[in-house]
């Protein structure tokens, strides 16, 4: 019932008329009100998220071992981070968390999520991970997709106007420089971009512009130019089988987007991938595979193959984030929004159903 | 310069067993590495005409050999990418893989075990010979490897190491099986049992894999499929066999054209592209090839074709130093299509740019900066180096 509730009201966005664009874009964005998450709604997943987060195991450590000494539980080794699977899955549930904090102050579990977040990102804890992060064979530890967590941690906090965003903020900066600092050292050795790497990007942009972090912000800008600037037509969807594609090339021009003045971004855009200036330009929701739906999890973890649900909704998310974004910028790329409600439409009803996916977009769609 | 020359009239001592071309090679690596590495930029246009042509020497191998002679039983530093069920899954890595502990991964350890027996069979008088097939007696006994069977047969491992581990696995099983010795034959029978336990891994997981991974990864379908089929056709697995050649057609005969200028991405160690071509070489006949190629990377064919190697720019980090593995295996997949057809002959300067900018810093020095890449390069130069053609 529900499910064919959030479609109809999807329905209605799309109908809504051209002169509502600014009110209905900031509906379109709010992927909380996509959702169509109430208080009670938002509550009971937040208990979920919590649970997930307090638990040790099962947990991929990806440590790099030097002796037996370095052995120990999740929990002793990243005494804020250990629980939800990994390290970064761990990240990105407080950083939902806190999103639900802020969002719905007076949720009917605010209290025990306040606790939590009081405790676990304790000065004390985040000095034990700040520790790990500075031994002998931690240094490409996380990098970059828990580095980039961390800054979006950081960037929420950053933002939160309230007494305990604060402290937490306060705690965790020691962590958030060390990781800025990684970055600043990591950045000038990459010879070549991976997939990610642009999504990256603009995660620690974001945080660099809000942190007033000018330095992370040159460099920043100064690789994506050296990585994307001479990029010419790209195909989003000329490899089937490569179900990041289409993603991995709206991800650069998002990175673009933020660091090119309009004029240039405009050119740069029609030269990179000149098929989305056509009006009927259409992006296929990326799918998954038939017989992955039908197995059962080999683990209880991430892994290959074994998320791929979440991951491919949260692929058709991304997408429709960034082709809306190049709408906002540019007017002549209207048409762009069509292709992006096609890919959530395809999605939202996989993402109602499931609680995992709820959270996990939740997480990382902002 | 001075160690430079040293090694260098080292070398001189072997100029009877060594034909005039593969001295020169030698000379200009160590002299190259002699000067400083970092001094060798030369843009690979400048170079395609004059590339030396590298080679497998006695000399290289047993400082090729020197790595895998030590990691194999060096437990740390060692990343065992084990997902904790609980605290009772906190153990050491030998505790967990009591063959391949070392090398600070699973799969390079495989690969380090291989590299030996490689080496071994090549050059029976290598130095430490005789203590190679002691430790590799220790590591490769039958109950260690039962370990290992028993692990990949946890239901929370039907994961592990796919395809990358699996493929060097086979490689190394594909080797003992080819060594006329007697420890080849004993240690081949104690491996049996994960041989199998792999085999069955990969005739249940390719049916299941709808689309074949192409990251530059470890995951990369088209590597594991290769390795594979070069084991079921030197052990006459027919099943293994039908079953990739039936897999790489529907995963890779339809490919439209490829960019190749997409390549590389930070840190592969294969190319997607050419790992494709070196699989569809193999189970493709020749006039299948030609066309499916012409249609996949049709400028491959001309003579002015350009790869350029891939640049590292901080041998110290483990993942940048990713490119060299990837500048080896660049070279062993270009390398097998000018073998196989001689149309494609002109791919040959381009692989010996490739195996030239990065054996340097392996034989140049001690192997390495072994915590970055020392302890699994190696293996991919020794691979690189014999598809080389004999003399």
């Amino acid at each position: 019932m529900k499910k064919i509730f959030v479609i109809i009201s999807m329905l209605l966005l799309l109908s809504c008329s051209r002169d509502e664009k600014k009110k209905d874009m900031a509906i379109k964005t709010d992927h909380f009100e996509i959702l169509n998450l109430s208080a009670k709604e938002a509550g009971r997943l937040a208990a979920i998220q919590l649970r997930l987060v307090e638990k040790e195991y099962p947990y991929r450590m990806g440590q790099t071992i030097g002796s037996k000494a370095d052995l120990g539980s999740p929990s002793k080794l990243h005494p804020a981070f250990y629980g939800y699977g990994s390290w970064n899955n761990s990240v990105q549930g407080y950083l939902l968390l806190v999103k639900f904090l802020k969002k719905l102050p007076g949720m009917s579990n605010a209290d025990s999520i306040r606790m939590n977040l009081t405790r676990r990102l304790s000065a004390a804890n985040i000095n034990a991970e700040v520790l790990y992060f500075q031994g002998r064979y931690s240094k490409p530890f996380q990098r970059t997709a828990g580095w980039n967590g961390l800054l979006l941690l950081a960037k929420e906090l950053h933002t939160w106007n309230d007494t305990l965003g604060k402290k937490l903020e306060a705690n965790l900066q020691p962590l958030t420089t060390l990781i800025v600092s990684n970055y600043l050292e990591f950045l000038p050795k990459v010879e070549y971009s991976s997939k990610g790497t642009a999504a990256g990007f603009a995660i620690a942009f974001d945080y660099a512009v809000i942190a007033g972090s000018d330095s992370l912000k040159a460099m920043i800008s100064g690789r994506s130019k050296d990585f994307y600037l001479k990029d010419v037509n790209y195909k989003l969807s000329s490899n089937p089988s490569d179900l990041e594609q289409s993603v991995t090339g709206l991800q650069e021009a998002d990175i673009m987007r933020r660091i090119l003045p309009k004029e240039e971004f405009r050119v740069w855009l029609s030269k990179f991938i000149p098929e989305l200036s056509e009006k009927t330009f259409r992006v296929a929701p990326t799918k998954m595979m038939e017989n992955k739906k039908k197995k059962v999890p080999d683990t209880d973890v991430e892994e290959e193959g074994q998320m791929d649900m979440s991951r491919v909704d949260r692929i058709n998310f991304n997408k429709a984030q960034c082709l809306i974004a190049i709408a906002d910028e540019l007017p002549e790329y209207e048409h762009l929004r069509t292709a992006a409600y096609e890919n959530i439409i395809y999605s939202l009803p996989n993402v109602v159903v499931k609680d995992e996916i709820k959270l996990k977009l939740l997480q990382t769609i902002f | 310069m001075q160690r430079s020359v040293q090694l260098n009239f080292i070398n001189l001592i072997f100029i009877s067993m060594k034909k005039a071309i593969s001295i020169l090679s030698l000379f200009l690596i160590l002299l190259e590495f002699g000067c400083n590495t970092s001094v060798k930029k030369a843009e690979p246009a400048e170079e395609k005409v004059t590339q030396t042509i590298p080679s497998l020497s006695l000399d290289n191998a047993s400082r090729l050999s020197k790595l895998p002679f030590k990691c194999m039983d060096t437990e740390y530093p060692n990343t065992t990418q084990q997902t904790l069920y609980s605290e009772a899954d906190i153990k050491t890595p030998k505790e967990v893989h009591p063959t391949f502990y070392g090398c600070f991964d699973w799969h390079s350890s495989v690969h380090g075990h291989w590299s030996l027996v490689k080496l071994l069979k090549q050059f029976p008088d290598l130095a430490n010979a005789a203590a190679i097939r002691q430790k590799l007696t220790v590591n490769l006994n039958e109950a260690n490897v039962n370990v290992e069977v028993k692990y990949l047969q946890g239901k929370r491992n039907k994961a592990f190491e796919r395809t990358y581990g699996w493929a060097w696995l086979l490689k190394l099983a594909e080797e003992l099986h080819t060594w006329n010795d007697p420890l080849g034959k004993k240690l081949e029978h104690n491996l049996q049992p994960l041989t199998n336990q792999i085999i069955r891994n990969f005739m249940q997981y390719l049916p299941e894999l709808d689309k074949p991974v192409r990251s530059g990864l470890h995951p990369n379908t088209a590597f594991g499929l290769s390795f594979a089929w070069d084991y079921a056709l030197t052990t006459g697995n027919d099943s293994l066999k039908t079953m990739i050649a039936k897999r790489a057609r529907e995963y890779y005969l339809k490919d439209p054209r490829y960019n190749i200028a997409m390549e590389p991405e930070g840190a592969d160690i294969l190319s997607p592209c050419l790992e494709e071509i070196d699989i569809m070489r193999r189970v493709l006949s020749e006039n299948e090839l030609k066309d499916w190629l012409g249609k996949f990377l049709p400028e491959l064919k001309e003579k002015s074709f350009k790869l350029a190697p891939g640049k590292v720019s901080d041998r110290t980090d483990g993942h940048l130093g990713h490119i060299d593995g990837l500048n080896f295996s660049r070279a062993w997949c270009l390398l097998g299509l000018a073998n196989a057809y001689p149309e494609y002959e002109h791919l040959r300067p381009i692989a010996y740019s490739h195996i030239n900018y990065s054996l340097p810093s392996l034989v140049g020095g001690d192997g390495g900066n072994y915590d970055a890449s020392g302890h699994w390069l190696g293996s991919f130069a020794i691979y690189a180096l014999n598809s080389i053609p004999g003399k």
